[in-house]
């Protein structure tokens, strides 16, 4: 219970300085939302001074701050300068575009990673040579190779994001996951290098542990030493891996998102910076900040599920 | 008689760095009839762990086998596969290895575990027998457990189990009871006989302790220059040249280091923080007051838990004590403390693998201390050191802890527990400290080895009057090296005699606790 | 493409005159016939009848006049608003009758039908409850449910998913119908996507998932015609627009605490015959052939061609002269020395280009004046900013050397430009917000544009938009360089489209648009 508390009470200092961060941090760039109206011909001076006013009465920083943080716990994030919508409908369908993006990117690396990871002998050697091929290549370079692939082999996914409004029948799924393919292919394979050395260090390191040696020298079946001794003796540090990576699921995909047109959070939390959309800055960064903690803590849950040692520390 | 095992033409390289080999072995042969229990001796790093992993099967990584012929029970087990070795291992070996604890998958509870070595069909109840028959009194409790709820004679105990769960012809141990401490060491000792006595198979024991052996097998081979010769058992003990150091008095009255009513409890300070970090604390000091005169060799024996370890810390400035005073040479210490002093007071570790750097060759090892001492031309201490060759010192260095002067190119991986042992106290040395303390140093070292370091460290106390002190569970070891005996409980000194007069003089419960440990132990020595 | 809010009132409502994109003439749109009486001050706007909005009620002239309220209302600081004020005070509108308008100026303003296009007339039985709580603002946007939104456009909103897509249905109720009586508009649906980039756009293009791209820029639309001949793309090349790209010198005044280096540049650039002499250096075809492959014509004043008869006909861009140019300095006390330029205090001529570096056309640009300007011994040097942070040292702390820029004029006529020639208007960048006119020729372009407001004939507002184009070549307080072409590309099958200089391009006549059967 006592780390339960003061792991919420980290989320909570952290969370608040990431915000007072962004806050600080944007009202120090140059230019505001309305900085590009000034070059509208046909609005005046006053006009757009009046705009301004309009939107935030409230100069100074520390005042839209705290302005900002009592709406916030009231749940109202504001509204958005650009898209004249309220900031929370406005994120949480992006996130949901982003999630499902980066989710499927995760779980496809991931499945990859492992049983290609787990591979041994010549084969291994073989995904080592692969792994350090894939890891040399930015990762630009090669979503850009797959986009003019598939553009070349006519099969790019058409753009538009089904919704649920019309209904979640096979069809739509089916061309929602047409749609996926790509840009989630990108990321797992952006992905993927980390995936497979940590999983093949973990294994090599494993397979010498004491206790899988023991194993050995019992003769217990191939099978059982492997799922029973060498994985768990591996899985500690995969596990926190696996946690970072559900941790960034709405911070690593902006530029596939961007090369590919996903509408995601990363695109929009780009262009809300480049407007200096404030509202959406700092709410989009908030949830970012809230997946990596609870990554973090998703990781630190499993460890516990896994590891009788952390139970009894943390008893 | 058959044998069940037998070696013919064994020799063994060991690789190293740059196409180097070292021969370890160079055709020797080693038979063991039906029943029969043989026992290998020899010093740390003499490659008796490879001989047990290539007759198992499993060759040490970078080691080199060849063998003219390896039997067992009439089979060649040079021309199985790998898959048949395993089911051999299975069905007709049964190993126990040094390090219990770490023999345990922490993931799996003990009840799985012993399950998993089960051939076929196993049921609770079987497991359950097959842990209370080797002497574990709650199998309920150890079934259910993981392993580091345990302690390392349990862990011990359920690898012997699982050893016999396949009723092996052989069984082959390595080091079966050095890890533990001396209570437990006596009850697998134990145990290993009757189990020998119930189930009759041949035994392979692997020892650096003739003592062990002694107790265990019929007959003992021992490891030299390569070739298995018979042990002829010494009957002198090695007690002679002991005794004639510690008979040198040395009178001095102002002690070099006074401990006065030193207090460390952990979480009571900085609260808030310990509340965000939760981390192990060490055992507490609860006010320990140790006086120690210049030349003396005083031994501070306790179990574990006792705190000995957070008193060395203390003393030698890792840890900062919340209460009371350290005097060094009649001056108060404080947590920082100049580089001078810093070489004045060594601390040699138990665990030597974590302290020294495995990518730095030995030189390099023993040259740092020097190199950063030497920046401050102002000690009187190490001036002299100065203008002398680095290297000169470095080889006096592995000369006083017997390393030929080729192990200096070595890295400390390549090393054993023992020559890294040695290392480590070179280091300590090369500084010419005047108080030396020694954290379980000797703990993991062979007998021979640990008989040279002593020696050394009798020779240097001689020489520069070389104070030591040591932190030691091993009573029997302490009473052979020291002059004094503090014991220590619950982090408190709770008495202190010469050690002449230890047993007799003993009068806490913690003290005789001790004593009947160390009683226990085969008397050998 | 990047659909604004101002494409998507332009496809969703309609005005009540209109500008015919292609003759730059006002046409009857929602008011059929239109009469200007009192010397120019008053225009009675005659309403269409059986028009409907797009939820099917009625449109009459109770909308128009809520329309111009909402316009006109100060606390809802519409854009449109500095439209309607006229020499200080707001047009007046007056209903006749159900059908009919009156528009009431201050003083005879002469391009005042122009006014009408482009304001979007708004339903009134959907608005008024929003206005009469100060709620229009946040009610009343592109992101209200459809059903809440009505306008009098070709088509109405079905789907709006905010940074990602805008589809449109035909509006079944539209008034327009084409010249053989069939109602318009011809498509049914009309789907705009939003994406990132146009690399993003020119992929899916090509990948077959656009019809219609408008607004490319010259490489996209380079790359995009080298597929034309295989994929049945066809490109559009509408000419020049409204836009320019100009090099905008810091004539402020009001630059505190200047450095040293900063102080001696203005003093250069404060010299005509220094201006001139980088005018003359400057190399246009070149650039109109780097830059713009072509795609854009060499500009001697912010009138661009699109501006049809307002361009001052005798001003043509000047070609690149160096020998004159370096005359013109030399005439100016500048000298040479090892090849580098020096002022008559021996100070070398050295300055800073600033550039957006987010637009790619700029950076460009600003590259190849460099070029140009190291041909006189000049040491400039190019940076790239960040778009807000280049907005907000030209428009707000003038700190800056010299900027490349993208403007645009706001309408073909001479209006369009007030911003940019008044001296306290919000686009005078060369020296923003002074109070009096620095200059004798500034002062008399006040006088000019104000005088031109309120002439009606057509031949002495020409004349008097010439002077000002005449005053501003031999000042050039800026340097026009070009004006990119309006460029677009179209799946082949899809015809009716047509470029248009004034917003919102090419969509204007969207509801034209049809596929070949």
């Amino acid at each position: 219970m006592r780390v339960l508390a003061r792991r919420v009470l980290h989320s909570l200092i952290s969370l608040l300085a990431v915000s007072m961060l962004c806050f600080a941090l944007l009202s120090a760039a140059p230019g505001d939302y309305f900085s590009e109206l000034r070059l509208e011909p046909g609005i005046s001076q006053q006009t757009l001074r009046a705009m301004e006013r309009q939107t935030d009465p409230r100069r100074s920083l520390a005042e839209r701050y705290v302005f900002w943080c009592e709406s916030a716990l009231r749940g109202d994030f504001g509204n958005s300068l650009s898209y004249h919508l309220p900031v929370a409908s406005l994120l949480s369908e992006r996130i949901a575009n982003t999630l499902m993006l980066s989710a499927a990117g995760l779980f496809g690396a991931w499945v990859l990673g492992l049983a290609l990871g787990m591979s041994e002998g010549w084969f291994a050697s073989l995904v080592r040579v692969f792994t350090s091929l894939l890891w040399s290549i930015p990762e630009p370079v090669l979503a850009l190779v797959l986009l003019l692939a598939a553009l070349k082999l006519h099969t790019l996914a058409p753009l538009t994001v089904p919704t649920s409004e019309a209904g979640w029948s096979l069809a739509h799924f089916q061309s929602l996951a047409g749609q996926l393919v790509l840009p989630s292919l990108a990321m797992a394979i952006g992905y993927l290098p980390v995936v497979i050395h940590h999983v093949q260090r973990g294994l090599v390191a494993a397979r010498e542990a004491p206790a899988v040696e023991a194993a050995r020298a019992h003769g217990l079946p191939y099978r059982r030493i492997l799922l029973h001794y060498i994985l768990p003796e591996a899985a500690n540090p995969l596990i926190s891996l696996f946690g970072l990576g559900v941790g960034s699921l709405l911070s690593a995909s902006l530029f596939v998102e961007v090369l590919f047109g996903w509408p995601g959070l990363g695109q929009l939390l780009l262009n809300a910076i480049l407007v200096r959309d404030t509202n959406i800055v700092v709410a989009g960064v908030l949830c970012s900040a809230v997946m990596l903690i609870a990554g973090n803590l998703l990781a630190d849950i499993l460890l516990w599920l896994h590891d009788p040692r952390i139970r009894e520390v943390a008893q | 008689m058959k044998p069940v095992l037998s070696i013919q033409e064994l020799s063994l390289d060991y690789r190293l760095s740059k196409g180097k080999q070292v021969r370890v072995l160079r055709g020797t042969s080693l038979a063991i009839g039906q029943g029969e229990a043989v026992g290998l001796l020899g010093p740390s790093g003499s490659g008796k762990t490879s001989i047990l992993r290539f007759i198992l099967g499993m060759p040490s990584p970078g080691a080199e086998t060849r063998c003219a012929a390896l039997q067992f029970e009439g089979r060649d087990l040079l021309r199985m596969t790998a898959r048949e070795r395993h089911t051999l291992r299975r069905n007709r070996m049964g190993v126990i290895f040094q390090d219990p604890l770490s023999r345990f998958s922490p993931f799996r509870r003990i009840s799985r575990q012993v399950q998993d070595v089960f051939p076929r069909r196993y049921s609770r109840i079987d497991t359950l027998r097959c842990l209370s028959d080797v002497g574990l009194a709650d199998p309920e409790r150890i079934a259910s457990s993981y392993s580091h709820q345990l302690s390392g004679g349990e862990c011990q105990r359920i690898a012997i189990a699982q050893a016999l769960v396949s009723e092996p012809s052989l069984l082959l141990a390595d080091e079966p009871s050095s890890a533990l401490d001396t209570v437990a060491q006596r009850h697998i000792l134990d145990l290993l006989i009757k189990v020998r006595a119930q189930h009759g198979m041949a035994m392979l024991v692997i020892s650096h302790d003739p003592a062990t052996l002694l107790a265990l097998v019929d007959r003992i081979l021992v490891m030299r220059d390569g070739i298995l010769y018979d042990y002829d058992p010494p009957r002198s003990t090695l007690r002679g040249s002991q005794r004639s150091i510690r008979s040198k008095e040395i009178e001095t009255e102002v002690p070099l280091l006074e401990v006065r009513n030193l207090r460390l409890q952990h979480g009571s300070s900085r609260r808030w923080r310990s509340w965000l970090e939760s981390h192990q604390p060490h055992p507490a000091l609860q006010g320990v007051n140790l006086a120690v005169r210049p030349g003396e060799c005083v031994a501070v024996v306790g179990g574990s838990g006792s705190g000995k370890s957070t008193l060395a810390r203390c003393i030698a400035g890792i840890d900062a004590p919340q209460a009371g005073v350290i005097y060094f040479a009649g001056s108060p210490l404080l947590h920082t403390r100049p580089l001078l002093l810093r070489a004045h007071l060594q601390l040699i570790l138990q665990d030597t693998v974590g302290s020294l750097n495995p990518r730095l060759t030995v030189a390099q090892i023993l040259e740092e201390p020097l190199r950063i001492h030497q920046r401050r031309p102002t000690m009187s201490h190490i001036q002299s050191s100065v203008q002398k060759d680095t290297k000169d010192r470095i080889n006096r260095a592995l000369a006083a802890v017997s390393l030929p002067v080729e192990y200096s190119e070595r890295c400390p991986p390549q090393l054993s527990g023992g020559e890294r042992q040695r290392v480590a106290i070179a280091r300590a040395l090369v500084l010419h400290p005047s108080l030396l303390l020694l954290d379980e140093a000797l703990t993991g070292l062979d007998h021979e080895l640990q008989q040279s370091v002593l020696e050394l460290l009798g020779a240097l106390r001689a020489q520069m009057g070389l104070t030591c002190i040591h932190f030691s569970h091993d009573l029997s070891q302490m009473l052979l090296v020291a002059d004094r005996i503090a014991v220590m409980d619950e982090g408190r000194i709770v008495e202190s005699h010469p050690a002449a007069e230890f047993s007799r003089a003993a009068r806490h419960p913690a003290s005789l606790r001790l004593l009947d440990a160390m009683l226990a132990k085969p008397e050998e020595r | 493409m990047d659909i604004s809010s101002r494409a998507v009132t332009s496809i969703t409502h309609a005005d009540l005159l209109h500008i015919n994109r292609k003759t730059d003439e006002v046409e009857p749109s929602l008011a059929k016939s239109w009469q200007v009486s009192h010397g120019g001050q008053t225009y009675t706007l005659h309403l269409r009848q059986g028009v409907r909005f797009s939820d099917g009620s009625p449109f009459t002239a109770d909308d128009v006049l809520f329309s111009f309220q909402v316009y006109l209302d100060p606390e809802l600081n519409a854009p449109q608003r500095d439209l309607l004020i006229i020499d200080g005070s707001p047009m007046r509108v007056v209903k006749m009758d159900a059908y009919t308008v009156r528009c009431d100026l201050p003083k005879p303003y002469a391009a005042a039908t122009r006014l009408f296009d482009g304001l979007a007339m708004l339903p009134r039985h959907l608005l008024e409850p929003l206005v009469r709580t100060k709620a229009l603002k946040d009610a009343w946007t592109i992101g209200t449910s459809p059903s809440q939104l009505a306008g009098l456009g070709p088509f109405r909103l079905k789907t709006y998913r905010p940074g990602q897509t805008l589809i449109f249905e035909r509006n079944p109720y539209y008034w327009k119908q084409d010249s053989a009586g069939r109602s318009l508009p011809y498509l049914d649906e009309v789907d705009f996507a939003v994406l990132p980039n146009q690399d993003a756009e020119s992929i899916r293009f090509a990948a077959g998932q656009l019809d219609f791209l408008a607004g490319l820029s010259a490489d996209s639309y380079a790359s995009l015609e080298k597929l034309s001949s295989a994929q049945s793309i066809q490109m559009i090349d509408g000419g020049p627009g409204l836009a320019f790209d100009l090099l905008l010198f810091n004539l402020n005044t009001d630059v505190a605490a200047q450095p040293q280096a900063a102080a001696r540049a203005q003093k250069w650039f404060a010299q005509e015959a220094f201006r001139q002499a980088i005018s003359l250096a400057i190399n246009r075809e070149q650039l109109v052939r780097l830059v713009f492959e072509n795609h854009a014509v060499p500009l001697v004043s912010p009138v661009t061609p699109a501006s049809r008869s307002w361009a001052d006909p005798k001003l043509q861009p000047e070609k690149q002269d160096l020998p004159r140019s370096r005359a013109v300095l030399t005439a100016g006390g500048f000298r040479w020395q090892d090849g580098s330029l020096f002022d008559s205090e021996g100070n070398r001529v050295q300055f800073t280009i600033i550039a957006s570096a987010s637009n790619r056309q700029q950076g460009e640009i600003a590259t190849l004046l460099q070029h140009n300007f190291s041909a006189l011994g000049i040491d400039s040097r190019i940076v790239s900013l960040e778009f807000r942070s280049y907005l907000q040292r030209i428009t707000q702390s003038h700190d800056f050397d010299v900027a490349v820029m993208a403007l645009s004029a706001g309408d073909s006529d001479p209006n369009g430009n007030m911003g940019l020639w008044l001296t306290d208007g919000a686009l005078h960048l060369w020296n923003l917000g002074e109070k009096q006119p620095a200059s004798a020729w500034e002062s008399e372009i006040d006088s000019l544009m104000r005088r031109q407001l309120y002439v009606t004939d057509r031949k002495e507002r020409q004349s008097l938009y010439y002077r000002v184009q005449e005053i501003y070549a031999q000042k050039l307080p800026f340097l026009s360089l070009a004006a990119p072409n309006m460029l677009g590309a179209v799946r082949g099958g899809l015809l009716g489209v047509t470029p248009s200089a004034l917003d919102p391009g090419m969509l204007d006549n969207i509801a034209s648009f049809y596929w070949k059967k």
